[in-house]
């Protein structure tokens, strides 16, 4: 869209005009000790996984290793479980053990030549789906639209936070692909990615709009996926989609990745998902999917001529 | 916050009743100074009984008034002094109320050749006020400028306590304070985007000005509204005695002004303009349905004024200038044609409309209405049409966001006495911001029409009044004070806001010696987003709200000034400490605000302080004149959502920033200038580490997520040092009240690679590495002047 990247298009033609040369250059940047990075997200429908790997510094070129002598351990109300190394050695895991919901989890993780670091995260509550309304209409473009109405009712006395997911499977499965979808709800922010909270509903009913391209959708039947996420969750998800939209701006602030894991780097999370498979229209289309992150676009509509 | 407030209006109102001299017969001589051959109004010219070692200054209309005891001898000599013009004696009677004009004659005689005479000026160390630098506009024309355009605001950064922004800008940093800190005022009207080129070039047109003063600290309380400078522009008001005229060529652009009387002695005009030509060189060679692409800026100031009689003069100036974008294209296949047109413009326009009325030899008045209006504009309209399968389409797309002040405002000049000159006065401002709308237009064969406003004219009002009381005065003939009260308020969505700041200046004389101490507390409602830092046309001026709280500084200096003995060498030397509360700054990853209107949560406030040392040395009068100036100096910020809440260097924090000016005019009517500037690098932030985030192929959080920059610290990194040296030389040749100037320039003389923005590159090797860009090697100029 033209505007949301106006600043980044100026500043790049007036660059290509008058950028006159680039030659390397020292910088004193202070030395750097690689740390660990543990990423996690969890919810009670998928077994532990734990990637863990390492940092590096800016100007190393190597590729980053995974751990493989590290010890994990997760933990929870005085119990612990460590967890073994996938036989690919990109992460760890348990079977047999799932995250419940409403519990505390802490992971540690250390590993010979690291600090040891330690981050914690809760399941939250699943925030059921009250009812699903859909309705089709013609757009602009020759584009058919789908429009869904996902309602739910938000707990009161509690900040909450949710992520709206359309996908083909149930959520998490393998196969299960993701949908790009629009909306001009105010909940969701430009840039944030499909992340929002529940400040302009709190404790109350809610009907949350999104709108989809008829033939982005590959099947008959539609996962609706309220995600109720950590607060965790959200800062990472919404800094992330941050810090790539700036991410190629020389002139933008930098942004800050968040991060949980006390030493080290990376995110520990849960998450619970409500699920509601919805039935979209008869006919199949086929086709690539854009499998891109979901966008956000904050379209409002006003009444005709009112400029 | 300011608890000293209520003892500081009582110092001040009680030294007004006590200082004022016993009961006495006196008398005053009041007037105006003027330029001999043009009848231009004098600013800061200093009037003066030197027996009586009794003097005042012009304001900045030219006024002075001088209330003398009336003495035993029946006359005395009056003089007047300006720099570049010859003193002015004459003898007058010593007991009686009397308007005299005084016309000064410049010193500049035919033939190039340059009179040199020593001028009686009011020293350095005389005035009360400190952090005020005037630059006499002449010396600003010399110095080396960027393709041979002079540009005040680019002077203005050579001055110590000021620092340019990136390469090339032209945002002033005032004492570690932001661009959107500086009150720009052209002719009495705020200037709120004082930039052409993406900041390149600033908007003001040299041939038109008269004079300029920047005030960096101890603000008297007749300024408020920013935290950090106030720069006063003042626009000839035009030859009254004959037509002249100029005209310069330049390679950028060129331009023309002229002046003359409309009825001599009277009224007259001035009018200048300026255009870069780029765009229409290009013409002729460009196809026919391309023509009309391009880029232009240009600028246009007109002023006009009359004496309508000894006491009541009337004041119009207008200036406007736009930067303007044009592209079209039209492509035609068998049947089919594709037609689209982009437009892209920005501009300020003000106008004053000023009535100078003399209402007692000893009371001044000045009543002005102010227009300023900045607007930044985008169309694009595209045609789309298939003859073959009868589709057709069009676009049409606007955005739109400035903003629009009125200003009315009433100033008095009081001089009861040479002991006190007082200013008081109250000002009222209507402001309209326009945050940015945007109108999104299509119609087609092939889907119903659509008319969308994506965000609406969010039109936000607000009116923001203030009243001053100042007076400067002698308490002594060693200690001289300005003591001052500005209160201002500010009301936006039924919320008021209000503040009150005293102002204060000390200047205690120890010979040649002055020195002196100042204490100002600002106020400030209106807000700058920017997230580039270069200056871009779609910045957003937006005003404090209930939720964004105003702006607010408290500044103290304290410094030494000094005369040498030739009186053509002036030094002084400032520290200063300033802290500022409310600042706005982007929060980490927000973005172009312009569709949105809700900015307000994409800004977070914070706090920062700037700290540091002044030194100035200047020489205005001479065959040889310029200026060294040093600043060693420190600015910090510290935001609750920035950097983890740490403090940060502000990334135009600069510890060492060294400028040196020198023009030297030869007998032969060659002149060279040369200047030199030496930088500490911007802060920047640049991430020490890499690492991956959550790959998964399960996830739903999107496109996998890897190559995460880890910053340690927000602009914990330095660039490379800046400096640069930039040469001019002037051919003037003069003759039969003609002038021709042939001016050859270098721009980055011995052509330094100063850092830009670094990057990441990695290179054929594998190996990664840390690139600097920079943006201008030595750029030649030449330009012609005729003067007639």
């Amino acid at each position: 869209m033209f505007f949301k990247k106006k600043d980044s298009i100026i500043a790049a033609v007036f660059l290509l005009l008058l950028v006159n040369c680039e030659m390397i250059v020292d910088v004193d940047l202070p030395a750097y000790k690689p740390v660990l990075v543990v990423n996690s997200f969890f919810s009670p429908e998928t077994e532990w996984i734990v990637r863990v790997n390492h940092s590096k510094a800016i100007l190393d070129t190597s590729a980053i290793q995974p751990i493989e002598n590290a010890r994990v351990e997760i933990s929870s109300g005085g119990m612990a479980w460590r967890l073994s190394r996938n036989f690919d050695g990109y992460y760890y895991s348990i079977s047999a053990l799932l995250p419940l919901t409403g519990k505390k989890y802490t992971v540690h993780v250390s590993a010979p030549g690291y600090e040891s670091v330690s981050a914690s995260s809760i399941v939250p509550a699943v925030v059921p789906i009250e009812s699903i309304a859909t309705r089709r209409f013609r757009k602009a473009f020759g584009a058919d639209e789908l429009e869904i109405a996902v309602n739910f009712t938000d707990p009161p006395e509690e900040s909450n936070y949710y992520q709206l997911v359309l996908s083909s499977q149930e959520i998490m499965s393998i196969d299960a692909k993701y949908y790009e979808y629009e909306s001009d709800d105010l909940v969701f922010r430009r840039g944030w990615g499909t992340v929002f909270t529940d400040d302009l509903f709190s404790g109350k009913s809610y009907s949350l709009k999104i709108r989809l391209r008829r033939w982005s959708i590959t099947g008959t039947t539609l996962w609706v996926n309220l995600v109720s996420i950590t607060p965790e969750y959200y800062k990472y998800f919404k800094s992330y989609h941050q810090f790539e939209n700036q991410y190629e701006n020389p002139f933008a602030e930098p942004v800050f990745v968040y991060n949980n894991i006390t030493n080290g780097l990376g995110v520990f999370a849960g998450f619970n998902a409500a699920k509601q498979e919805i039935r979209v229209w008869p006919i199949s289309y086929s086709g690539s999917i854009k499998l891109r992150s979901p966008r956000v676009s904050r379209f409002r509509k006003m009444p005709r001529n009112s400029f | 916050m300011f608890s000293g407030n209520r003892r500081l209006v009582i110092l001040f109102y009680t030294s007004i009743i006590f200082s004022s001299p016993l009961p006495a017969q006196k008398f005053t001589i009041s007037g105006y100074v003027q330029d001999r051959k043009t009848g231009e109004k004098l600013i800061g010219a200093n009037v003066f009984v030197k027996d009586q070692n009794r003097g005042s200054a012009t304001n900045n209309y030219g006024f002075f008034s001088l209330t003398l005891p009336v003495s035993e001898m029946d006359s005395l000599i009056l003089s007047a002094s300006y720099i570049g013009y010859r003193l002015w004696q004459q003898k007058l009677p010593a007991n009686k109320d009397q308007q005299i004009t005084i016309a000064l004659s410049p010193t500049v005689l035919q033939g190039g050749i340059v009179e040199v005479i020593t001028a009686i000026l009011e020293p350095i160390e005389k005035k009360s006020q400190m952090s005020v630098i005037d630059v006499p506009i002449d010396q600003l024309q010399h110095i080396p400028a960027l393709l041979g355009e002079v540009d005040i605001i680019k002077a203005m950064q050579l001055l110590p306590g000021v620092q340019s922004g990136s390469e090339g800008s032209s945002g002033m940093y005032v004492r570690g304070g932001a661009p959107d800190q500086n009150l720009i005022l052209l002719d009495g009207a705020p200037v709120y985007n004082a930039t052409h080129l993406f900041g390149f070039f600033s908007v003001f047109n040299s041939n038109a000005i008269k004079n300029v003063r920047l005030t960096k600290g101890g603000f008297p309380a007749r300024f408020g509204g920013r935290l950090s400078s106030v720069m006063e522009i003042n626009l000839k008001d035009g030859n009254n005695q004959e037509f002249d005229g100029q005209f310069t060529l330049g390679l950028v652009a060129s331009r023309f002004n002229i002046e003359g009387p409309i009825k001599k002695g009277k009224s007259s005009f001035i009018l200048s303009a300026r255009r870069t030509y780029i765009d229409l060189l290009a013409q002729p060679f460009v196809k026919e349905s391309e023509r009309g692409n391009g880029y232009y800026f240009g600028d246009l100031n007109a002023k006009f004024n009359t004496i309508i009689s000894d006491k009541n003069r009337l004041f119009l100036s207008i200036y406007s200038g736009l930067d303007k974008a044009h592209v079209q294209q039209e492509d035609n296949w068998a049947t089919a044609t594709r037609k689209f047109e982009n437009d892209l413009w920005w501009g300020n326009i003000t106008s004053t409309l000023r009535w100078n009325w003399l209402i007692s030899q000893k009371l001044f008045s000045n009543t002005t209405l102010m227009y300023s209006k900045y607007q930044f504009n985008v169309d694009y309209t595209e045609n789309n049409v298939n003859t073959a399968s009868s589709f057709s389409e069009s676009y049409f797309l606007k955005y739109l966001s400035g903003i629009e002040d009125l200003t009315a405002a009433v100033d008095f000049d009081f001089l009861p006495n040479p002991a006190h000159a007082v200013k008081f006065g109250a000002d009222f401002i209507s402001h309209t911001f326009r945050p940015g709308a945007a109108h999104f237009k299509a119609t087609s064969s092939d889907f119903v029409d659509i008319d969308t406003l994506i965000a609406p004219v969010h039109e936000e009002n607000a009116i923001e009044s203030s009243v001053y009381i100042e007076d400067d005065l002698e308490l002594t003939p060693l200690l001289k004070i300005n003591a001052g009260l500005h209160a201002s308020s500010f009301s936006v969505n039924s919320k008021l806001y209000s503040s009150l700041q005293p102002r204060l200046s000390i200047r205690y004389l120890m010979g040649r010696w002055a020195v002196k101490a100042s204490f100002a507390t600002m106020t400030q409602y209106v807000h700058l987003l920017t997230n580039s830092g270069i200056g871009l046309p779609t910045d957003l001026w937006v005003p404090t709200t209930p939720k964004v709280k105003p702006q607010k500084s408290r500044q103290v200096a304290l410094g030494l000034a000094h005369t040498f003995k030739k009186k053509s060498l002036e030094a002084s030397i400032e520290g200063y400490f300033k802290e500022m509360a409310n600042l706005t700054a982007f929060k980490e990853g927000a973005n172009f605000v312009g569709l949105d209107e809700l900015w307000e949560d994409k800004i977070t406030s914070g706090k920062g302080e700037s700290y540091g040392v002044e030194f100035f040395l200047q020489k205005k009068r001479g065959r040889t004149t310029g200026w060294l100036g040093y600043t060693l100096s420190w600015s910090n910020r510290r935001f609750a959502e920035l950097n983890f809440g740490r403090k940060f260097p502000y990334r135009y924090d600069r510890r060492h920033d060294l400028s040196f000016i020198v023009n030297h005019r030869f007998h032969s009517g060659i002149e060279l200038s040369g200047t030199w500037v030496f930088g500490t690098g911007n802060s920047i932030s640049m991430p020490g580490a890499n690492y991956s985030g959550f790959i998964d192929n399960r996830s739903f959080l999107g496109e996998k997520i890897d190559d995460i920059k880890y910053y340690s610290e927000r602009n914990g990194t330095r660039m490379r040092a800046y400096h640069r040296l930039d040469l001019a030389l002037r051919f003037v040749k003069r003759g039969n009240g003609r002038e021709r100037i042939w001016a050859l320039g270098a721009y980055n003389a011995y052509n330094r690679k100063n850092p830009f923005f670094y990057f990441f590159s990695e290179e054929e090797n594998g190996m990664m590495v840390v690139k600097q860009a920079s943006l201008f090697p030595i750029i030649p100029s030449l330009s012609y002047s005729y003067s007639f």
